[in-house]
C-alpha cells in the first residue's frame, strides 16, 4: 500500500453520497415544478412565427420642458395590438419595455410577437412603423429587429439541434467506455452521461426560471456545459484509472474514488473558480451594457458551470461506485449460487 | 525527457508574443493611399449578423414548385450577382438543393439604418435578362405604366432589345469542337411566350441576321454578362457562345442566363434582421468582459501557481491569439470565418479548457514535489502524468465540435458528408451561428494541444534550467520552506529557553 504522502485531511466525499443524490433530485424536482407552473418558451426560431422590435424616442420637435412629454411616450398595448391587426390581420402579443443602461441611456422598446406559426412579409415592419407614427405623432419609431420564421424550417432546426446533442452524447459514451475499460468502461461512460444529463437539466431550468426563450443560444450553452462537465468527470476518472494501478485490487471502489477526488480537489476548485469568475465577468458587463442576447447565454452558462462542478464531484463517480459495488455483489451472489447449485448437481 | 535547453523558453515566448501582436493588430502595407493587408488583425474579423447587425434570409420558389438542381444553381447565381452589384461582398450564400432553399446572410454596411424590406425585395425580384444589339457601355431600364419597359443607354437613346429571359429555354456549358473549347450553349424557345407573336428562335434568327459580324450584348439587371460577336445567322434556336472561358466562367454565365429564364419567382420564406447599433454594443461588452476575465485569470494563475502560472498566462495569450488568427484567416490569402455569439461561447469553452490543462499540469508538478521528488523529476513526472487527463477531455470536445460542424455547417463539407447517415431526415439547411461554435471549439482544442500542452511544457522545462528559477516555492512547494521556518522557530524557542 502506498502511504498517503499528503499529511492533509482526506475529505470523505463518498460516505454521504446518498445525501448528494437527494440534493440533486430535489433540485431537479424543483425545476420540474417551476417548469409546470411557468411553462417554457420556445423561440420562434424553433416554432415558427414572427417578431418585430422597435425602439422609440420622443420626436426632436418636442422640447424637454414640454409638460406632457411623458404622456406622448405612453403607449397603449391594446392600441398597438389593434394596429398590428389592421396591418397583418393577425393577433399579437405586445411587450413594452423601458430599460436603462449606463452606455446607451434609456432604451424604450416595443416588441410585437406573433406565435402560432404566423409569418409576416418583409415589409410589415416598415408599414407598421408608419401606422405607429400616425397613432403617436410625437414619437419616433425605428425598427431594430425583425424575424419571421416558417414553421417547417423552425421545427427542422429544432430537430437538428436535438439530434446534434444526442449524437454528441452517444459518441462520448463510446469514447469514454473505450478509454476507461480498466475501470469498467460502460459504467464509466453511462455515469458520465448521467452527470451530463443532470447539468443539461439545470441549464434548461435556468432558462425556464428566468423566462428566457429556448433558442440557438440554448443549444450553444448546452454544448459548452456538456464539454466542461465531461472534461471534469474524465479528469477524476483518469485519476481513478491511475490509482487503480497504484492502490491495487484490494482497495474498495469507494476508497479509490475518494482518494482520486481528494487528489484532484485542487484542480477542481481552481478550474471552476476561474471559470466562474470569467463567466461572472461576462454577466456583469452584459448587465451593465444591457445586452440581452449575452445575458441569456451567460447566466445559464454560470448555472451550468456550478452544476458541472457539482455533478463531476458528487454524482458521476458516486454513481460509478454504486454501480460497481452492485455489480460485484451480484457477481458474488451468482458465484455463490452456482457454487451451491454445482454442489447439488454433484449429489 | 531531457530538460529543454535554456534559450527555448525565450524562443517560444517570443513566437507567442509575435503571434499575439500580429493577430490582434494585423500587418498592413501602406502604399500611398492604398493599404494592403498582409496579415489580418482582430479588426478584420467578420462578425456574424447577430453581433454586427445584418440580414438573414431564406428564399425558395413559390409554393408547390419543385425546382430542379440547375434552377436552384441559377437562382443562386442571380443572388450572387445582385449582392456583389449592390456592394455587399462579405455575404454568405448557400444553396440547399434537397429542400429548394437559398440561404443568404450579410451584415449591414456602415452602421446605416437600412431598409430591410427594400433590400430583401431587390434581391429576390425577378431577374431581367436582356440581349441587346450592339454593346452600349451601360443600360437603363424604365418600366412604363402599361407594363412594358423601355431600355436606353446612358444618354437616353433607346436600345434594340432582341430577346429577353422568357425567350431562352436553357443555357448550359460544355466542351465542343476538336480543340475541346469550353462553350456556353444557348437554347431558345420554339413557341412564342405569352402575349408574343414570335418564338425565341425566330427572334434570334432575325437578330443574328441583323447583327451579323457585330456584337450582341447580354445583360442581367443592368450588369453586362457577356458580349459575344455574331459569326453566323442562327436559325434553329441553338447558339453557342465561345471565347476563352474557363470551366467555372462558362458555368457562371450559363447559370446567369438560366436565372433570367427561371420559370418561377423567388419568395421569402424566413428572414431576420438585426439593427447594427444593437450589435456594436454587444461587441464592446464582449471585448471589455474578455479583457477583464483574462486579466483575472492571469492574476489568479500567477498568484497561486507562481512560475507555472506565469508560463500558463503566456500560453493562454497564445491560445487566444491563435483562435483570433484562425477566425480572421490571418494571412490575407486565407479565407476568413464568420464569428457569431455562439462562436464566442466556443472560444470561452476552449480557453477554459486551456486554463484547465495548465492547472492540471501545475497541480501535478506541485504534487510530485510534495512527494519529495527533485525539481527536474517533478516537472517530468508532472507533465507525463497529467497528459492522459488533458488528452481524453480534449478528445471528447473534438467529438462535439465535429458533430456541430457536420450538423450545422454548409453542405458538401467533409464534416457534413461524414454525418449524412444520421441526418437523412433533415435538409441541408445551415445555421451559421452554431457552426461557428463548432469551428472555434475545434480550433481551440487543437491550440490547446499546441499551447496548453506542447508550448507550456517546453517553457517550464526550459525555464527551470535557469539558476534563479530553481527555488521550489516558485513551483508551489512550500514544505521545505515550512520545515525551515519550523526549525528556525524551534531554534529561537530553544535559544530563548536557554
Amino acid at each position: 500500500m502506498v502511504k498517503s504522502y499528503v499529511n492533509r485531511k482526506e475529505y470523505k466525499f463518498l460516505e454521504n453520497r446518498k445525501t448528494f443524490f437527494i440534493i440533486a433530485l430535489c433540485v431537479i424536482a424543483l425545476g420540474i415544478i417551476f417548469n409546470i407552473f411557468r411553462g417554457v418558451k420556445l423561440d420562434i426560431k424553433f416554432t415558427g412565427g414572427a417578431m418585430l422590435k422597435y425602439s422609440y424616442a420622443l420626436d426632436d420637435t418636442v422640447s424637454a420642458s414640454d409638460v406632457s412629454a411623458s404622456d406622448y411616450m405612453k403607449l397603449d398595448k391594446t392600441k398597438v395590438a389593434a394596429l398590428v391587426k389592421t396591418v397583418t390581420e393577425k393577433d399579437s402579443t405586445i411587450t413594452i419595455a423601458q430599460s436603462a443602461s449606463a452606455e446607451s441611456g434609456v432604451k424604450n422598446t416595443v416588441t410585437v410577437a406573433m406565435g402560432d406559426k404566423n409569418t409576416i412579409s418583409e415589409d410589415t415592419g416598415e408599414v407598421l412603423a408608419q401606422k405607429l407614427t400616425e397613432e403617436y405623432p410625437k414619437v419616433n419609431f425605428s425598427l431594430i429587429e425583425s424575424n419571421s420564421v416558417d414553421a417547417t424550417t423552425g421545427s427542422e432546426f429544432f430537430g437538428k439541434c436535438l439530434v446534434a446533442v444526442a449524437l454528441a452524447a452517444v459518441f462520448m459514451i463510446i469514447y469514454v467506455a473505450l478509454r476507461f475499460k480498466k475501470i469498467g468502461g460502460m459504467s464509466a461512460g453511462v455515469t458520465a452521461i448521467i452527470a451530463i444529463i443532470h447539468d443539461c437539466l439545470i441549464v434548461y431550468f435556468t432558462f425556464v426560471i428566468f423566462g428566457f426563450s429556448i433558442d440557438d443560444n440554448f443549444i450553444a450553452v448546452l454544448l459548452t456545459i456538456i464539454g466542461y462537465s465531461i472534461n471534469s468527470t474524465i479528469i477524476i476518472y483518469d485519476r481513478i484509472r491511475e490509482n487503480r494501478t497504484i492502490m491495487g485490487s484490494k482497495a474498495t471502489y469507494a476508497q479509490l474514488a475518494n482518494r482520486s477526488l481528494n487528489e484532484t480537489l485542487g484542480r477542481t476548485i481552481n478550474t471552476n473558480l476561474t471559470l466562474l469568475a470569467a463567466v461572472l465577468t461576462i454577466v456583469i458587463v452584459a448587465y451593465i451594457y444591457d445586452i440581452r442576447s449575452i445575458i441569456t447565454f451567460a447566466v445559464p452558462m454560470m448555472a451550468g458551470v456550478i452544476a458541472g462542478a457539482f455533478s463531476s464531484m458528487f454524482i458521476s463517480n458516486a454513481l460509478w461506485v454504486t454501480w460497481r459495488e452492485y455489480r460485484d455483489e451480484k457477481l458474488a451472489l451468482k458465484k455463490a449460487q452456482s457454487f451451491v447449485s454445482g454442489k447439488k448437481s454433484k449429489k | 525527457m531531457k530538460r529543454v535547453g535554456k534559450p527555448w523558453f525565450f524562443v517560444v515566448a517570443a513566437l507567442i508574443f509575435a503571434l499575439a501582436y500580429t493577430s490582434f493588430f494585423g500587418v498592413y502595407e501602406q502604399n500611398g493611399d492604398l493599404q494592403t493587408t498582409i496579415i489580418r488583425g482582430a479588426k478584420d474579423i467578420r462578425w456574424g449578423t447577430d453581433i454586427q447587425g445584418g440580414v438573414n434570409v431564406i428564399f425558395g420558389p413559390e409554393e408547390n414548385i419543385d425546382a430542379t438542381d440547375t434552377q436552384i444553381d441559377s437562382a443562386k447565381a442571380i443572388l450572387e450577382i445582385r449582392l456583389v452589384s449592390s456592394g455587399v461582398t462579405d455575404y454568405e450564400l448557400y444553396a440547399d438543393k434537397d429542400n429548394d432553399r437559398l440561404l443568404v446572410s450579410f451584415p449591414w454596411k456602415n452602421n446605416d439604418s437600412q431598409n430591410v424590406a427594400g433590400t430583401i425585395k431587390s434581391l429576390s425580384q425577378s431577374a431581367e435578362l436582356l440581349f441587346i444589339g450592339g454593346q452600349p457601355s451601360s443600360i437603363q431600364i424604365t418600366y412604363n405604366e402599361d407594363g412594358t419597359k423601355t431600355v436606353t443607354d446612358a444618354n437616353g437613346e433607346p436600345l434594340d432589345v432582341v430577346i429577353e429571359g422568357k425567350d431562352v429555354k436553357r443555357a448550359s456549358s460544355s466542351t465542343s469542337g476538336e480543340k475541346n473549347e469550353i462553350v456556353v450553349n444557348l437554347q431558345l424557345t420554339d413557341s412564342p411566350a405569352e402575349g408574343e407573336e414570335l418564338s425565341g428562335s425566330e427572334k434570334f434568327a432575325a437578330a443574328t441576321e441583323k447583327y451579323l459580324n457585330q456584337q450582341i450584348s447580354i445583360w442581367m439587371d443592368n450588369q453586362l454578362l457577356s458580349a459575344p460577336r455574331v459569326n453566323s445567322v442562327i436559325a434553329d434556336g441553338n447558339a453557342q457562345i465561345s471565347g476563352s472561358f474557363t470551366v467555372a466562367e462558362a458555368k457562371t454565365l450559363a447559370d446567369n442566363i438560366n436565372g433570367g429564364a427561371l420559370p418561377f419567382k423567388l419568395v421569402t420564406i424566413d428572414y431576420s434582421s438585426v439593427d447594427p447599433t444593437l450589435g456594436t454594443d454587444a461587441l464592446t461588452a464582449m471585448l471589455i468582459a474578455g479583457i477583464i476575465a483574462f486579466s483575472l485569470i492571469c492574476v489568479f494563475m500567477i498568484a497561486y501557481y507562481r512560475l507555472p502560472g506565469f508560463v500558463a498566462c503566456i500560453c493562454l495569450l497564445g491560445q487566444v491569439a491563435g483562435t483570433i488568427a484562425a477566425v480572421s484567416g490571418y494571412f490575407a490569402v486565407f479565407n476568413s470565418f464568420t464569428l457569431t455569439l455562439p462562436g464566442i461561447a466556443g472560444i470561452i469553452l476552449s480557453v477554459g479548457m486551456g486554463v484547465d490543462a495548465n492547472i492540471i499540469t501545475a497541480e501535478r508538478i506541485r504534487e510530485e514535489l510534495r512527494k519529495g521528488k527533485t525539481l527536474d523529476g517533478a516537472i517530468k513526472a508532472g507533465s507525463a502524468n497529467s497528459f492522459s487527463a488533458i488528452f481524453d477531455s480534449n478528445i471528447t470536445n473534438i467529438i462535439v465540435s465535429v458533430i456541430l460542424m457536420g450538423v450545422f455547417g454548409p453542405p458538401d463539407t467533409v464534416w457534413s458528408t461524414l454525418l449524412t447517415p444520421f441526418l437523412w431526415m433533415f435538409g441541408t439547411s445551415t445555421t451559421g451561428a452554431i457552426y461557428s461554435f463548432g469551428y472555434t471549439l475545434l480550433v481551440g482544442v487543437i491550440l490547446n494541444f499546441i499551447m496548453g500542452v506542447a508550448a507550456s511544457r517546453i517553457m517550464i522545462s526550459s525555464i527551470s534550467g535557469l539558476k534563479f528559477m530553481r527555488t521550489r516555492t516558485l513551483y508551489g512547494d512550500y514544505s521545505e520552506k515550512k520545515k525551515q521556518e519550523l526549525s528556525a522557530a524551534k531554534a529561537v524557542k530553544e535559544a530563548s529557553e536557554n
